[in-house]
Formats: C-alpha cells, structure tokens, sequence
C-alpha cells in the first residue's frame, strides 16, 4: 500500500498533463465570466464552462491523486504558468514584457525544483522499502 | 490592482486547504466508489474549491491572465506548509529554495 503511494505512475502523469491542459481554458473562461454582466446569459455560459472544466479535471485529479504524490502533481500544475501566457496573449490580447518572462522563469525554476527534489525523495523511498522487505 | 491580488492570494490559499481534503480522502479506503466521492470531506472540499472560484473569477476582473497564471504558484508555497501541519508530509531544504523561485518570479513579474 505504501509502495503504491510512493512509485511515480508515468500513466496518471501523462492523464494529468491531458487535465491541465483542459484547465488552462479554464482560467480563460473565468476571466471571461468576470467581464460579463453578473448574473447574465454570457455570464452563465462562461461560469457554467468554467464549473464543467472543473468537474472533469476534478475526477481526473481525484484518481491522479492515489497514483502522485500531492506535492509532485501540484508541481506539474507548473506548465499552466506558460498555459496563462499564452492564452493571456491569445484572448485577452495581454502584453508580454521581459520582465514578465523573467519573472514566469523564475517560478518555473522554483516549481522544477520542488518537482524533481518530490522525485528523488519518492526513489529513495522506494529503496528505503525494497531494502525493508529484502531484510524481513 | 494590489486589493485583486491580494483577493486571488486568499482565493489559492482556500483551493489549497481543499487538496489537503481532497488528499486526506484520497487515501482513505471507502466501502463503494459512490462513497468515495459523496463522504463530508470530499464534499466540504468541493464547496470550498467552488468557492474558490468564485473568488478567482472576481480578482480576473482586475488581474490579467499572465499575471493570475503566476499567482497560482503560491499554492506551491502553501501546500506543503499545509501538508507539514495536517499530513505529516516534510519540507524540505528544495521545498524551500523553490518557494524562494517562486516569491522572486511574482515579484519581478511586478517590477
């Protein structure tokens, strides 16, 4: 049981990579929906979009969840930073700035490295369990 | 614009404490797959997601896609904080130095 909780399932982390890019459009209808009149037909349709993109991810995340560590699948939300970007520019016609860049690299090193340090601590883990049931 | 930030900064932290539920349920055994998903905690979780939302679409009215993208990441912050406290789980040394990334993008975003 513990095993399982550790190992890294490549299969939920490519289904988790599917999620989160149907929950970058997410963001995008949020923001759409706050623009709306509150309470308005337009204003349903994009809350209404944002709650169906949320019930989908949410199972998916629920399931993700038994197979990655809270803290590895958290990490990989990661890529909805360069997600944001780029609808930002696409929809919302956002202006990107080196400063904005800068600071979007930034964080991604910073979510890399909480992303590979999971990884590592969930190997030795698994060693550290390996070990344990060769010695009994 | 700082009033919108500080709104979605609230909002992430509440999303957050919803993972922890979530996490908190998920490794639960349960009896059925209904109960799995219909029990308090995952419900409790899911109102306080929704709520979330809520929060969120309200701080987009005054914070761009680009920036809301960045403000994310905090949750990167608070969920191992969350998780120290409520799942045991370690913080640890790169846990750290990533959150330090992570404070130093949004605030060079916001030079």
């Amino acid at each position: 049981m513990n095993e399982k909780k550790n190992k890294f399932s490549l299969g939920a982390f490519i289904i988790l990579q599917i999620a989160l890019f149907i929950l970058s459009f997410g963001a995008v209808c949020s923001k759409m929906a706050g623009r709306q009149e509150f309470l308005s037909v337009p204003f349903f349709a994009f809350y209404g979009a944002l709650i169906l993109i949320l019930f989908v991810y949410a199972i998916i995340w629920q399931q993700v969840l038994k197979r990655i560590s809270l803290v590895v699948a958290y990490a990989c939300k990661g890529i909805g930073i360069i997600y944001g970007i780029i609808w930002g520019v696409v929809f919302f016609k956002e202006e990107i700035t080196w400063k904005m860049i800068a600071g979007a690299v930034l964080v991604l090193i910073g979510v890399y490295i909480f992303i590979f340090g999971e990884i590592k601590a969930s190997k030795k883990e698994e060693t550290k369990n390996e070990e344990g049931s060769t010695d009994a | 614009m700082l009033k919108f930030i500080l709104i979605f900064l609230v909002s992430v932290l509440i999303s957050s404490i919803s993972q922890i539920i979530l996490k908190k349920s998920a490794v639960k055994k349960y009896d059925s797959v209904i109960k799995e998903y219909l029990n308090v905690r995952v419900i409790c979780a899911y109102t306080m997601f929704f709520l979330s939302t809520l929060l969120t679409m309200y701080a987009y009215t005054g914070v761009p896609l680009t920036l809301g993208a960045l403000l994310e990441s905090v949750g990167y912050i608070y969920i191992p904080v969350l998780s120290f406290f409520f799942i045991k789980e370690k913080i640890t040394p790169r846990m750290v130095l990533g959150s330090l990334f992570i404070i130093c993008g949004i605030i060079v975003y916001n030079l």
